[in-house]
């Protein structure tokens, strides 16, 4: 074993403090529990976590994990789960930790009782700092609490918001949304920090509303109108994983050699194999082309994507761990066929049936 | 068998079989990418020092035909990753504090994963079972946490410890 030693004695900075905060990170991680929570009595910077908050409430817990987090990453095996049944039982500087926060009322199963809104009205007061929303059919008295939630937290990285899956049988036997709520893109306009939105099951409205700053769209069951894909791809210019329903009109090569011409994103001649398009070939700054209400056939595809769904959060989720870190990907469905571009390197691949494929 | 000629940041030339330091992933892309093929051809490494230099080679010589490591899983907690350390590592890394940290940091800039591992491993193993006084001590690391900070970390920690 080294030399426990005291330092060099020469007055430099101690060694320590030469590490790079990665590295830091890395011993740390090779420590227990106990030791990496009492070395943070050492000095304020020997650890460079944070105490943070998780909270969920469902049909199977109500339930708070405070754990170490680092710059938005988590320390999972330090989290520390604690049930409660009202959280006026946990301190307000453990509410004002709270980074995440999942509440999900789409089970039947849920009761949305007195106790339930007490503590809604609780986050809402205390819990200020959240950095993620996860939310299952928060669509009661018209979506005004997330709202609310939403608007006192300006840090947000990620909004997801959805409504309840259905079950294969409830597909097989043709059952559907109904009455599909909206989302309103306008509620997010404040949140100049988020990165990551998902809109599942709702329809979506105002677009162009949501800051210009997403890494990541999932926007499922309403089809995106070329105009929004146009819109998206236009303004959009950090995203890299995009997964949209889209009409079957708008997803073929068609909208791609649009994008192209008008030259947005700038990659799209990569997309189509396209050389940049001269200026005699430039095309209007604005499309025309008409969308079209959902036709019978559509509207049969449409039961089925609820199913088509779930294949596409399994692919989100594999896409969030890509082969290729740098790569832009888009993931355009429609309700009949759906295909995918992935950048591997300069080359891009086309991969179809929603799969993830690192070779052509 | 080629070789290729590291510079230190004191200025000295040490010559290098490049089978040797191939375990440098920073050193690898150098030879890749620059076409270092003539044995004149000198790689200068500002930021690793002629003694830090020795302890690396010695370290990568030993290692030289050990089977590459298989990429840490990001999602992989650390501590379930293993954490034996061979005798002749253990011997090896018996050195002064501010030239174990050096290592650390020459691993680093060098991207040899398997010194890295073993540095820090070594240092997390300083600090495992030591209280916060012992470890300010041990790395010459001045307190400058208030009575009313510490306390608040220590209710803090209540909240995160196992039960």
């Amino acid at each position: 074993m080294p030399n426990g030693g005291g330092g060099d004695g020469s007055g430099d900075s101690p060694p320590w403090e030469k590490l790079p905060t990665e590295l830091v990170v890395k011993i740390l991680g090779y420590l227990p529990r106990a030791d990496l929570l009492s070395s943070r009595l050492v000095s304020k910077a020997f650890v460079p976590h944070v105490i943070c908050v998780r909270v969920w409430i469902s049909h199977f817990s109500k339930s708070l994990a405070v754990g170490l987090w680092l710059l938005g990453k988590s320390v999972h095996e330090f989290e520390q789960d604690h049930t409660f049944k009202n959280l006026d039982v946990v301190p307000d500087w453990i509410l004002e930790k709270i980074a995440v926060l999942s509440v999900d009322c789409g089970h039947p199963d849920f009761v949305r009782d007195e106790t339930f809104y007490k503590n809604l009205a609780t986050l809402q007061a205390k819990a200020h700092n959240l950095l993620g929303i996860f939310g299952t059919s928060l669509h009661f008295d018209n979506f005004a609490w997330i709202i609310d939630m939403i608007s006192r937290n300006k840090g947000l990285y990620k909004i997801e918001l959805e409504q309840e899956y259905l079950t294969d049988e409830e597909v097989e036997d043709g059952k559907m949304h109904k009455n599909l709520r909206y989302v309103d893109c306008n509620w997010m306009t404040g949140c100049q920090n988020l990165r990551d939105v998902a809109i599942l099951f709702y329809e979506n409205k105002n677009l162009a509303k949501l800051p210009p700053s997403l890494t990541d769209l999932t926007l499922m069951e309403s089809p995106v109108t070329l105009e929004n894909v146009v819109w998206i791809s236009e303004n959009q210019r950090e995203l890299r994983n995009c997964i949209i329903a889209v009409r079957e009109e708008v997803a073929d090569e068609s909208l791609l050699r649009h994008m192209a011409l008008i030259g947005k994103p700038g990659n799209a001649y990569e997309l189509v194999g396209l050389s940049a398009p001269t200026a005699e070939s430039d095309p209007p700054a604005t499309n025309a082309l008409p969308t079209q209400k959902p036709t019978p056939r559509v509207e049969r595809s449409l039961r089925q994507n609820a199913r088509i769904s779930r294949v596409f959060r399994l692919a989100k989720t594999r896409l969030a761990r890509p082969p290729v870190k740098s790569g832009q990907k888009w993931l355009l469905t429609t309700y009949k066929n759906r295909w995918q571009m992935v950048k591997s390197g300069q080359k891009w691949l086309k991969c179809k049936n929603g799969a993830f494929c690192d070779k052509e | 068998m080629p070789f290729v000629n590291l510079e230190s940041s004191d200025g000295d030339l040490v010559k290098v079989d490049v089978d040797v330091i191939k375990c440098s992933v920073t050193i690898n892309a150098l030879i890749e990418h620059l076409g270092l093929e003539d044995d004149n051809e000198v790689v200068p490494l500002q930021n690793v020092g002629t003694e830090t230099l020795h302890k690396v080679l010695a370290w990568a010589k030993h290692h030289k035909d050990d089977l590459p490591s298989v990429d840490d899983d990001e999602d992989d907690p650390p501590r379930e990753r293993r954490t034996d350390i061979t005798t002749w590592d253990a011997n090896f890394i018996k050195m002064e504090q501010i030239q174990l940290f050096d290592l650390i940091l020459a691993a680093n800039y060098l991207d040899i994963s398997g010194l890295l591992d073993l540095g820090c491993k070594i240092v997390a193993d300083m600090i495992k079972g030591k209280t916060a006084d012992e470890i300010r001590t041990m790395f010459n690391i001045v307190n400058d946490l208030t009575p009313q900070e510490q306390e608040q970390i220590r209710k803090e920690n209540e909240w995160c410890e196992e039960k």
